[in-house]
């Protein structure tokens, strides 16, 4: 079986900066990667590489085996940007339509929306718990909700790969665990994952890939081989893992704790 | 008040005036959007500089704005693709450029002063039959363009980016978008006149968000309020002899203190 992500030493500058450096590392069907790094360290941009936004200076990306400037087969990717465009707040437009535009990377030129596209909007609402807002103003949403109507916008498809950049940002401690359900019930169901994480411990469980980024890729593994290494050993991301899931006081929110409801 | 209608002047103007009004007022939807509503402002600019230098050469200053309008649009894409600008800077540079054409080209050949001011305040009521059956075609290009393109303008005009990643061609219908910009600017040259074109792309576009209504609506509404502007603005500039393009401009003004005095008016009723 092939891989289903190939990036072979990827370089990108933005004029004359160099922001990110021979990257490669490929992705499974499957995998579920967690990908760490500092700010400005070059992770939006790897993303936007891997969706064909932008176009590297070096190296070759491929999908399914097809080179990422040949690719066409959008409705495959989901996709959740770090930051909303940022529309303002009379934007008219319902939820319900904001969804569905996800629906037209699986159509061709003049797009229309059949009846079957209004069922697969309320069904991916439904995943992200917003059915109610179907016909609410995107505008009049909190932030956390707006976001999980852009996540339900890239689950219309019911895409292979889900890339998702910071998408909890703003969303709160109970979404979040429900969310990462949710992300580890799709990955199950085979779809693979690509996360921006500044926060790894609230995944900590479903990861089976880490990627740590700083203009290099400076580790790509397991989570616990990320862990066990020496130079590791403060990183916020690894805390659970070396201390276990003791449930008490400052860790209530984790998600492992919710579960267990020890708090 | 019918009888106006019986001067063939005045049936153009009103035809033209109205199918002008709902290009602008459909573009101008998608341009107050995207944060792109000065571009009509820019490209009235850019087809001053083909007015003068159409009047210089004695081409018909109708076509020297369309060729101006048309280039200096694309460059404006162009420009912003190329550099890292804004779009608003990027319209600077061009429309400042072409006037900057068309104000030289004026005090070297200094014989043109009258003709050039229809241009600029508009001469709605002198609009020739060719211009008449041309803004037709205009507007039924923009209307066939929004209704077949619906689903991915609204999209990109939502969130650009990522409707890049749903396949769609962004490069494409901002140029598209662009062009008929340009094309329907021209077009309402005579009706309103270059320095007050942008009005109609603007007002109704404005008046219509206050609204609230969902986006097809807001579209419908925005086509509304411009084409009552132009039927009630020439209307009323003929019975009391006013100029035409500052009674339509003053229209839209008024329609938009009305749209902010509705919505007060509403969140009181609500608040009750
Ligand atoms: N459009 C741009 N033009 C020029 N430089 C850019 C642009 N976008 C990003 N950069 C630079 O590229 C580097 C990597 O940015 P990137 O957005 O990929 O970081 P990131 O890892 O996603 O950071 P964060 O955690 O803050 O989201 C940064 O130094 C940033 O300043
Ligand atoms: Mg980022």
């Amino acid at each position: 079986m092939g891989n289903l992500v190939e990036i072979k030493n990827i370089s990108f500058n933005f004029g004359s900066t160099e922001v990110l450096s021979k990257i490669n590392f490929s992705i499974s069907k499957g995998d579920f990667v967690g990908l760490i790094g500092p700010n400005g360290s070059g992770k939006t941009t790897l993303i936007k590489l891997l969706l064909g936004l932008y176009k590297p200076q070096k190296g070759s990306i491929k999908i399914n085996g097809k080179d990422i400037s040949e690719f066409s087969d959008w409705g495959k990717i989901g996709y959740v940007p770090q930051k909303a465009t940022n529309f303002s707040d009379t934007f008219p437009a319902s939820v319900q339509e904001i969804v569905l535009t996800g629906s037209l990377s699986n159509k061709r030129f003049l797009k229309k929306y059949t009846s079957k596209d209004y069922d697969l909007a309320l069904e991916a609402l439904k995943k992200v718990e917003m059915q109610d807002f179907l016909n609410r103003r995107i505008g009049e949403l909190s932030g956390g909700q707006q976001q999980r109507v852009f996540i339900a916008r890239a689950l219309i498809t019911n895409p292979e790969i889900l890339i998702l950049d910071e998408p909890t940002t703003g969303v709160d401690q109970e979404t979040q665990t429900k969310f990462y359900d949710l992300l580890h019930t799709l990955n199950k169901e085979g779809i693979s994952i690509i996360i921006v994480s500044h926060d790894l411990q609230r995944v900590t469980k479903y990861v089976t890939k880490v990627a740590s980024l700083n203009k290099k890729l400076d580790f790509y593994g397991s989570h616990k081989e990320f862990c066990s290494h020496p130079d590791h050993d403060n990183e916020h991301h690894c805390l659970i893992i070396k201390k276990g899931h003791e449930c008490k006081e400052p860790k209530c929110d984790e998600p492992a704790c919710m579960k267990e409801k020890k708090c | 008040m019918l009888e106006i209608l019986e001067y063939a002047f005045m049936q153009k103007a009103f035809i033209t005036g109205i199918v002008i009004a709902i290009a602008c007022s459909l573009l101008g939807v998608f341009l107050v959007l995207r944060r792109y509503a000065l571009i009509g402002d820019g490209i009235a600019h850019i087809s001053f500089g083909g007015v003068a230098t159409g009047l210089l050469f004695n081409i018909t200053p109708f076509f020297g704005a369309l060729i101006f309008s048309l280039i200096g649009s694309l460059g404006i894409l162009n420009i912003k693709a190329k550099t890292n600008l804004y779009g608003d800077s990027a319209i600077g540079i061009v429309s400042h450029s072409s006037l900057g054409i068309g104000i030289f080209i004026l005090s070297v050949a200094n014989g043109f002063n009258i003709d050039i001011l229809s241009f600029l305040f508009g001469s709605i009521l002198a609009i020739k039959q060719s211009e008449m059956v041309l803004s037709i075609v205009l507007a039924v290009i923009v209307i066939a363009v929004i209704y077949f393109f619906y689903n991915e303008l609204f999209s990109i005009t939502f969130d650009e980016n990522t409707s890049k990643t749903f396949g769609i061609k962004t490069g494409f219908l901002n140029t598209l978008l662009i062009v008929l910009t340009a094309l329907t600017i021209v077009g309402s040259m005579r009706v309103v006149g270059l320095m007050l074109a942008s009005s109609l792309i603007i007002l109704p576009a404005a008046s219509a968000l206050q609204l609230r209504l969902s986006f097809k609506k807001t579209l419908f509404a925005s086509a509304i309020i411009a084409v009552l502007s132009v039927i009630l603005g020439l209307y009323l500039a003929y019975m009391f002899d006013f100029a035409v393009s500052g009674t339509i401009v003053l229209l839209n003004t008024i329609m938009f203190i009305l749209t902010q005095i509705y919505k007060k008016v509403k969140s009181m009723l609500i608040k009750k």
